[in-house]
């Protein structure tokens, strides 16, 4: 069972491109579990994906990375004695810190028989300017992007060609080793690109 | 059922972050067509933020929203001050009684004032298309 991480700030666009990702793992064969973990009192976002056909759980109570990292390893063991699925796809909440998940995950990896995949943060090019100004929002997504395997520039179709060139710039000084990738899930760009990434990084891991 | 989630934490990258959700059923006099259901839930997304940014939001991290009933699911999100509202979804047959959720995550409010600007928001969108809160749920 491998491990896909989701994250990035709220509204980056996480469940669109999960259910897109979804539909590119299911081609290959592989069966796929989504957890989901909202911000919110009442979860919106894997009533969302359960619309779209997705084996889904969903985490309440607060957030994934720092509040309920228990819940998470439960449900991940729950997952691995029922329907076994080949990888899991986690969507932490859009201020989870995703090193926070990768810890809790591989430390408990003999409990849960997780294995750790790629990590992929997403980051909103539409809204590059509030993000990277507020110093508060900023630590957040810098903390995020730092810990990502592979940044998507999300909503590139929303963008000019210059906000997409000054994100990854921005993207580029925080995290220097990340693969970076354009995607526009209404459009389509990046969407088969980053699932044959995540593919390989899964035969890799 | 209403209320907030503590996401602050200890975690001081959740500073400033608060949200507030709410969920209940929701009902009409005369059947709602699928169109007056995705007009509602635009207009009420964008009156959610509209109601945070006047009361000093200084993010619409992010609003979303879903109805749902027998025959159909219609979800709907806002980010950003933009005010450009996503709906999408399953158009089912008109219906008197659905369930409406709603979640508002804002930065730069206050926990009470995101619980203050979304029900001011839920109340003049219902007012505004004529429906009633059925039951809390």
């Amino acid at each position: 069972m491998k491990i896909v991480q989701v994250a990035g700030y709220l509204g980056s666009g996480k469940t669109t491109l999960i259910i897109a990702l979804s539909k590119e793992l299911a081609a290959t064969g592989r069966k796929t579990a989504i957890l989901v973990n909202d911000v919110g009192a009442v979860p919106v976002d894997g009533k969302v994906m359960e619309e779209y056909g997705l084996m889904v759980k969903d985490i309440g109570g607060g957030c994934i990375c720092c509040q309920v990292a228990g819940n998470m390893l439960k449900t991940l063991e729950s997952l691995a004695k029922g329907p076994a699925p080949d990888h899991v796809i986690i969507e932490p909440t859009g201020i989870a810190v995703p090193e926070s998940i990768r810890q809790a995950v591989m430390l408990n990896a003999e409990k849960t028989g997780a294995v750790l995949g790629p990590t992929i943060v997403l980051f909103d090019t539409t809204r590059a300017e509030k993000l990277l100004t507020y110093e508060t929002l900023k630590r957040l997504v810098a903390t995020q992007i730092k810990d990502a395997d592979i940044v998507a520039l999300s909503k590139v179709d929303l963008s000019t060609d210059e906000d997409v060139s000054q994100a990854e710039q921005a993207i580029r000084s925080m995290n220097m080793d990340a693969e970076i990738v354009r995607l526009s899930v209404t459009s389509g760009e990046g969407v088969r690109l980053l699932a044959e990434r995540v593919q390989e990084m899964l035969v890799r891991k | 059922m209403t209320g907030y989630i503590n996401i602050g934490g200890s975690n001081p990258v959740h500073d400033g972050i608060n949200s507030y959700g709410a969920a209940f059923m929701l009902c009409s006099a005369e059947p709602v067509s699928a169109s007056g259901l995705r007009k509602f839930s635009e207009a009420l997304i964008s009156g959610t933020a509209s109601a945070c940014i006047a009361a000093g939001a200084r993010d619409v991290s992010h609003i979303k929203a879903f109805v749902e009933h027998e025959s159909g699911f219609i979800h709907a999100d806002t980010v950003g001050d933009r005010l450009d509202v996503k709906v999408e979804g399953r158009d089912g047959d008109p219906t008197t009684r659905f369930r409406l959720v709603v979640n508002t995550v804002i930065f730069g409010l206050s926990d009470e004032a995101v619980r203050e600007a979304t029900e001011a928001a839920i109340a003049r969108t219902l007012s505004e298309f004529g429906f009633r809160r059925d039951e809390e749920q």
